[in-house]
């Protein structure tokens, strides 16, 4: 079987020409290949409080639909990964203004997208590892409370969220 | 293969890289890395990564090294080590290599290739060295938006990503293996919990495969696991795998642990005898 495979490939078209001409079809196909091994991470939604009132906390939950934050990261099935925020303790406003910016124990949810991926609560204080087991694409979201003082100047507050993907 | 063959079968491949990368939908920032493990060797002292940005939108691409490593904890969950200044006695490479460039704007849905070349010390001992290269994202400022009221505060956090992934630089003829030692599990919920301690052996870190079985008395595989594994100095992992449903009895359960990967091309993957180990388990 094995000498009549060579004998069916030789001549004009050679195995690996056959090779590779599979693995570029395989490829514009839209299916994995060990050539474009990759990982994505990106964000696809800032967390927002949108307006706020002065001496009233808000809270956005990690699983609003709307304003948590938004993470996803891709990588191959079986990879390990470790997850890990860099938060703010106060976020900067008009002429050197701050605003206390907190993150509880259960603000941070991963969520696979397999079939039988299920929402796992984490904290985003820590960092968290996860094996990627029946999805390759997993979405983060993020939440937090902002508490304004009484008397907090107006305008525009902000600060960065920044999410790290670790392979291990 | 004639060139000509070659070269049409070459630009197949590359053009339906580019489309693979292209089709991908349009996102918010952040990068596309690939590969997610960069093998560098002293012949050529040099690698690529190539990035993608997927959005609509600049982003803004910052690259540093440090020196880290995973490794476990009690309760055998993984971390990554890291060691601010390794001592001469650590393996790392993050010293020395470095990124061109180290700062860039990748436009909308381009990719960006960046060189990493080794510029190692001259009396280089042969062996396998380690960085971590962090690649980072940023979009620009999004605004603050939201409904004008009469307080006029409005708030809103802007999200980067950052992407850890290990460089891998090697010199001379290099070796791996790992020993495999206290292999225990115990039945936690419906899960059994696997341990071992595994210490790599020889001169690279171990980057395998980990598969193990449970066995009835009858030979039938009733539960398996099968996962990527790097053991670059020692560890102690922990795994999993679901027992729900299974007969109380006496199983075996066998360990194995394989030079494989299914994720890295086989160039790099450095041969070894598999290691297999195993122990009988209660299930109650």
């Amino acid at each position: 079987m094995r000498s009549s495979r060579r004998v069916a490939f030789s001549g004009r078209t050679s195995p690996l020409r056959i090779r590779l001409c599979i693995l570029a079809l395989l490829a514009l196909m839209g299916l994995p290949s060990l050539a474009v091994a990759q990982l994505t991470v990106k964000a696809d939604r800032d967390l927002r409080f949108q307006v706020v009132i002065q001496g009233v906390a808000k809270y956005v939950p990690p699983n609003d639909p709307v304003y948590s934050g938004e993470f996803e990261f891709t990588a191959a099935i079986g990879n390990q990964v470790q997850l890990g925020f860099t938060l703010p303790n106060n976020l900067a406003g008009p002429a050197g203004a701050t605003m206390p910016i907190a993150f509880g124990n259960n603000d941070a949810i991963a969520q696979g997208t397999g079939p039988t991926s299920v929402p796992v609560v984490f904290n985003p204080k820590g960092v968290s590892v996860f094996r990627l087991v029946t999805s390759n694409r997993i979405l983060v979201f993020i939440g937090g409370t902002v508490t304004p003082a009484a008397n907090q100047r107006t305008g525009a507050y902000t600060a960065p969220i920044v999410f790290t993907v670790t392979i291990l | 293969m004639t060139a000509p063959g070659l070269r049409l079968s070459i630009l197949l491949v590359s053009a339906s890289l580019v489309w693979t990368l292209r089709s991908a939908p349009a996102y918010a920032q952040g990068v596309m890395v690939a590969p997610h493990v960069v093998y560098m060797d002293h012949r050529t002292r040099s690698g690529s990564l190539t990035l993608y940005n997927p959005g609509n939108d600049p982003v803004e691409v910052s690259i540093e090294t440090f020196f880290g490593y995973p490794v476990t904890d009690s309760t055998g969950g993984f971390e990554l080590r890291t060691v601010e200044h390794p001592d001469s006695t650590m393996p790392s490479a993050a010293g020395w290599v470095q990124a061109y460039p180290r700062r860039m704007t990748v436009a909308p849905q381009q990719r960006q290739t960046v060189r990493l070349l080794g510029r190692p010390p001259a009396n280089l001992a042969d062996g396998e060295y380690w960085a971590r290269l962090i690649v980072t994202a940023k979009g620009g400022q999004v605004p603050v938006t939201g409904l004008a009221d009469s307080t006029g505060i409005t708030v809103g956090l802007t999200l980067e990503v950052r992407t850890i992934l290990p460089v891998l630089y090697r010199k001379g003829p290099v070796t791996t293996g790992v020993t495999v030692s206290g292999l225990r599990a115990s039945v936690q919920g419906d899960s059994l919990v696997v341990r071992a301690r595994m210490v790599r052996t020889g001169s690279a870190a171990f980057v395998g495969t980990v598969h193990g079985a449970l066995v009835d008395v009858s030979g039938n595989v009733v539960a398996r696991f099968s996962l990527p594994q790097a053991v670059y100095f020692d560890m102690e992992p922990r795994f999993t795998t679901s027992v729900a449903g299974l007969p109380r009895g006496q199983y075996r359960l066998r360990f194995e642990a394989t030079s494989e990967r299914q994720d890295l091309p086989s160039e790099v993957i450095l041969p070894m005898a598999p290691v297999r180990d195993s122990i009988q388990v209660a299930l109650p």
